[in-house]
């Protein structure tokens, strides 16, 4: 091949950099949260460099094939190169856009505490009037119950108490997913996919306690953004908080406390009375060093009770 | 597959009045009938999850089983089928009315679910189905108040005291998820209470349809075994659900479970039943002192066949908490 051929094969490498720029901006309008887009130009800053130092190493080989050690040095060069872009070309999965690369959790704790908070779903803080005011009545259905985003807090610490918390977890996560909108598939996997890492796997950080079939039916699903993706699972999950929790939660502290909380509020006492919230755990609850949620309870309260005033 | 650890804590010695009138209520069947009635609730909901899984069950296998058409419900009962299952995948159940019940049993006698429930330990149908399925008419009474108590759901879980010591009783899940919060919480205790459903060999897990809930169980007791924290630990094992596995063992060889290969059978009838539980208890013996060093005296270790609603359960607990604490005095006085 000729030095001819030098500036055509230039031309097409830095087509393909344009090109990448070019996608990128189109795809900008997605609200990247997880610094996608930095990495992606990373991504392109590596690969225009090993683009140069291939061609520079194939130029090198052209012109100077007299010289023996450049010759080798080169041809070693564009060898390794060669193969490495192959392996990068086919290790990045276009259906896990740059997700494996990224560690999510790891950021997620830096900034955002929950994944719902990093794609930007909005807070339920906004309650109604009546949802404020109106004491809760235990003889209501569970499912409708942990609506109420305070008495899902105050049964969330409840159940971390007993350390079975993640059923109660695992509701708030798809609570959560229930309110992105159908249309906004991309973000709708994202926490899909976040909420399968961490409570559907086997051996999941929080893995939950629902039937085999209601697992596979999720993990071999075709569809992540699909509306009733966790809907058999949920259902297992709100019959075993209802059996195995609730009873205790109406008989503990946390529910007198939230239920004082409660009246506070209807006698229209000022809200920072109730800062910091605390809960004397309940008497049975187990209290190891080993505390699978590695969550500080009342530490986590605390913070709730100031969201809350804010 | 659940677990019991129970350990013993003196310090405590005042009594409280308040916890010593539960105790009282939990070692005599003392219920009164308002406790009893808040459990109709539960089992009516076990009514509705265990004809939806038949129900349900039954349209699988007539979609995929060589054999389909057993397994093809009849025309006239398709409808109750239907409203059934959608009853059951729902979050709150329905009072169980005359009528529901009437439905259930018309269901529970098509010959497609009876020969679905023959194949019960294919899919996760509980062991109480026929006895429910049974009992409709008596459950959907207005009147209807439970009868029978499943003891192990009355053990004393927490702080216990009996003749001035103070008794810390755990009652740990045996699920996968489960497992983990409590597995690295061993430390100091006094004995450890194994229930294994003797009955489950033919089964599978709950949370994963590809093991076999018998060797799951054997998996585990021999990991606890082998902990090194355990090594003073008394261990009671309860072969648990005996009434099942006795129903169970004429109909199903014990060897369709991959521990028990070798079992040959010998006879029929009752000394079928017993030879089988023999066998069965040399496995656990065996995979015991495979497991722990020879030279621990100072260790109990026990087998007993229980039933769910055995009322000894209770006084068992106790008794090898006793002994494990008598033998261990007497080997730090050197006497064993």
């Amino acid at each position: 091949m000729s030095a001819q051929w030098t500036i055509p094969v230039a031309i097409l490498h830095s087509l393909y950099v344009a090109t990448l720029v070019g996608v990128t901006a189109a795809v900008h309008h997605i609200e990247f949260r997880f610094d996608e887009l930095r990495d992606l130009w990373r991504g392109i800053l590596v690969s225009s460099i090993s683009i140069v130092v291939w061609i520079t190493a194939y130029i090198l080989n052209e012109i100077h094939d007299n010289i023996r050690w450049l010759e080798v040095v080169s041809r070693f060069l564009l060898l390794v190169l060669a193969s490495i872009l192959v392996l990068a070309f086919f290790s990045i999965s276009s259906s896990q856009p740059l997700l494996s690369q990224i560690s999510l959790r790891r950021r997620e704790s830096r900034e955002f505490r929950t994944m719902g908070q990093a794609l930007g779903i909005p807070d339920s803080g906004v309650l109604t009037q009546s949802e404020q005011n109106s004491r809760i009545d235990p003889n209501e259905p569970l499912d409708k119950l942990l609506l109420n985003k305070k008495f899902r807090h105050s049964f969330m610490a409840f159940a971390d108490s007993c350390l079975a918390g993640e059923s109660v977890h695992f509701f708030d996560e798809v609570h959560e997913l229930s309110k992105i909108s159908e249309n906004d598939c991309v973000r709708r996997i994202y926490m899909a996919r976040h909420i399968i890492d961490k409570y559907i796997v086997a051996g999941a950080a929080m893995e939950i306690n629902i039937s085999h079939r209601s697992r596979q039916e999720i993990l071999l699903t075709s569809d992540l953004a699909r509306a009733d993706l966790f809907h058999n699972a949920l259902n297992e999950i709100v019959q075993l908080m209802k059996t195995n929790l609730a009873k205790d939660y109406w008989s503990s502290m946390f529910f007198l406390k939230f239920q004082e909380e409660c009246d506070m509020r209807c006698n229209g006492f000022e809200l920072e009375q109730m800062t910091g919230w605390n809960y004397s755990p309940r008497l049975s609850s187990v209290h190891g060093t080993d505390d699978p949620f590695h969550q500080d309870y009342l530490l986590k309260n605390s913070e709730c009770g100031n969201d809350t005033d804010s | 597959n659940m677990g019991l650890v129970c350990s013993k804590n003196r310090r405590y010695r005042d009594s409280d009045p308040e916890e010593n009138a539960q105790i009282k209520l939990l070692f005599q069947t003392g219920f009164d009938e308002t406790e009893l009635r808040s459990y109709t609730s539960v089992i009516f909901a076990n009514v509705y999850q265990t004809i939806k899984v038949l129900h349900d069950g039954a349209k699988e296998l007539a979609q995929n089983d060589n054999n389909s058409s057993k397994y093809a419900i009849s025309e006239e009962n398709k409808n109750i089928g239907e409203k059934l299952s959608e009853i059951g995948g729902r979050l709150d159940y329905p009072h169980l009315t005359k009528d529901l019940a009437k439905e259930i049993e018309t269901l529970w006698e098509d010959g497609a679910i009876q020969e679905t429930y023959a194949r019960g330990n294919e899919l996760q149908v509980p062991d109480c189905t026929k006895y429910f399925m049974e009992n409709l008419q008596r459950l959907s009474d207005a009147s209807y108040v439970p009868t029978k108590i499943l003891w192990f759901l009355m053990l004393p879980v927490g702080e216990n005291k009996r003749s001035g010591e103070v008794y810390r009783l755990f009652d740990v899940g045996g699920q996968r998820n489960e497992r983990r919060k409590w597995i690295h919480l061993f430390e100091g205790v006094t004995a450890v209470i194994f229930c294994a459903a003797i009955s489950e060999y033919d089964q599978t897990l709950f949370e994963d349809e590809s093991k076999n809930r018998m060797m799951e169980t054997k998996e585990l007791f021999e990991w606890i075994l082998k902990q090194p924290c355990f090594e003073k630990t008394s261990f009671m094992l309860f072969l648990n659900k005996f009434d099942i596995f006795e129903k169970k063992i004429l109909n199903v060889p014990l060897n369709v479970c991959e521990w028990f290969k070798d079992y040959q059978p010998v006879s029929t009838g009752k000394q079928e039943v017993e030879h089988a539980y023999e066998f069965v208890k040399k496995k656990f013996e065996e995979l015991y002192f495979q497991s722990s060093a020879p030279d621990r005296v100072d260790r109990v270790f026990k087998i007993y066949r229980t039933t769910a609603l055995d009322q000894k359960v209770v006084k068992k607990t106790f008794k090898l908490v006793d002994e494990t604490l008598r033998r261990r005095n007497l080997f730090e006085a050197g006497l064993l």
